[in-house]
């Protein structure tokens, strides 16, 4: 989780829009030069920007705060030098799109983060062969990653099935950010183990709710009939 | 005076006295510390306590026996060495609860048959039975008080919860094994208590109840005021209604 790059495609990537692959067609060129162009930013920050911006997206996620003390938490994200400006162009440039292509695009960077989370699943896979050198903590993180990813999933297949980025959709994203974010906060030394449990709780909690199950069961009956 | 539960002593009433897929039918309605008002959240810390102790086990059972080694058995050989592996497991002292872990050998058991080894030990989340969910929502009611989200609106009990929890987040001692968990609790009981209610707090966890008798200790002023209406009752886990150690904080001046 320490590489910058892919933190933040996983991270904020599920929310933000990224382009290319199929659903290509739907977005205008030229909205999706812009947003070429800002993600190209994105990258080229300095490291210590980066640094602290994640270091402050892991904050929100971290410790009991209250709304106020989250809108001011996110007021300062936006007030961060440099990263501001380019989360407030994102977010500009999101309002413009329409309801098909903002669904295009959440489909897509679903994909994106479910496809990163799969890759870090795998390389944390093989700590499961460790035997007796196998951490707690480590075990948390294979759990946590891996039902972020079945998570995503499903609400990737809710929003097909509403055409829609309802609120489920979006509270259960908030879910899935705040696990990996607390992952982070883990590794960085800033909260205790319990808070890693809290949040495969949430998850774990998500996925016993009887409508997931089924969307679950549904997806995995539709794979076998492929 | 209200009562408040550590929910660690309904985990452990509902999964240690009675086994955790068979839970007696009275223990809801026999409740019988007083007013029964269940404190913080309490499905999620149920299925959080639930969720890490099946953890602990499912570690001990990697260290007997590498998943990767079961796969390339047949399912007959996969369970034997299953059944082996958990009968090395011993009760570790993180293990409190009767139930969970044959729950998990099944869970293995059921993956095995089902060629789903490495999903289960990576998903694997025991929800609670939806008998215990039933009861628990049934206990909660209309009234119920979640400490944490529950907290009332206004900027003055924003104020004095900020002022709370930076009090507690002052002291450098601990609390219990949990320390941020159980500040969190603490905070909430303290908010509680400045809303106007005198409070007993029920728990078995010695090393939070420790950690507040320290905490008094260390503060000897005006702070935490509130905290002078809660009373902390210990609970000796063997024998729930027995063994109890009541520690009032001194009365203001």
């Amino acid at each position: 989780m320490g590489d910058f790059d892919r933190f933040v495609t996983t991270l904020a990537g599920i929310r933000t829009p990224t382009i290319g692959g199929r659903d290509i067609d739907l977005i205008a060129k030229s909205r999706r030069g812009t947003i070429i162009h800002i993600g190209e930013k994105f990258r080229k920050l300095p490291m210590e920007s980066k640094e602290r911006f994640v270091d402050m997206l892991v904050d929100l996620f971290s410790f009991d705060v209250t709304s106020d003390q989250s809108t001011k938490l996110w007021n300062e994200i936006l007030n961060l030098e440099e990263v501001g400006d380019l989360l407030k162009s994102l977010d500009s440039e999101f309002k413009k799109f329409n309801t098909d292509q903002r669904i295009a695009i959440e489909k897509e960077s679903i994909d994106l983060a479910t496809h990163e989370l799969l890759e870090i699943e795998r390389e944390l896979e093989q700590y499961l062969s460790k035997g007796a050198n196998l951490g707690e903590e480590v075990l948390v993180a294979i759990q946590t990653i891996y039902m972020c990813r079945i998570v995503l999933e499903v609400v990737k297949q809710h929003i097909e099935k509403k055409r829609a980025i309802d609120k489920t959709a979006i509270q259960v994203q908030v879910v899935v950010l705040a696990a990996l974010a607390r992952l982070d906060s883990f590794r960085r030394r800033k909260t205790s183990k319990q808070w890693i449990y809290d949040g495969l709780t949430a998850l774990s909690i998500l996925l016993s709710n009887e409508d997931v199950q089924a969307l679950i069961e549904s997806s995995s009956t539709e794979s076998h009939a492929c | 005076m209200r009562h408040f539960i550590d929910t660690g002593i309904l985990l452990g009433k509902v999964l240690e006295d009675d086994d955790f897929r068979d839970v007696s039918e009275e223990f809801f309605t026999g409740f019988h510390y007083g007013e029964l008002e269940i404190v913080h959240q309490v499905m999620f810390d149920l299925e959080s306590m639930v969720q890490e102790e099946a953890n602990i086990i499912l570690l001990d059972f990697l260290r007997f026996c590498p998943v990767m080694k079961l796969k390339n058995l047949n399912k007959d050989e996969a369970k034997a060495n299953i059944r082996t592996a958990f009968g090395k497991i011993k009760r570790a002292e993180r293990m409190k609860h009767s139930g969970i872990k044959d729950e998990v050998k099944e869970m293995l058991y059921r993956a095995v048959d089902e060629g789903t080894l490495i999903e289960t030990v990576k998903g694997l989340h025991i929800g609670l039975p939806r008998r215990i969910r039933d009861k628990v929502s049934g206990c909660l009611g209309v009234d119920v008080i979640l400490l944490m989200s529950g907290v009332a609106n206004g900027e003055a009990e924003e104020e004095t919860k900020a002022h709370i929890v930076q009090e507690l987040a002052a002291f450098k001692g601990t609390f219990g094994e949990h320390d941020d968990h159980d500040r969190r609790i603490l905070s909430g009981l303290a908010l509680e208590c400045w809303k106007g209610s005198d409070i007993e707090f029920f728990t078995y966890d010695k090393p939070f109840f420790e950690g507040y008798k320290k905490m008094w200790s260390a503060y000897t002023g005006q702070i935490l005021e509130p905290c002078r209406r809660l009373t902390f009752m210990y609970i000796n886990p063997h024998n729930l209604s027995a063994g109890r150690t009541a520690f009032t904080p001194p009365k203001s001046q």
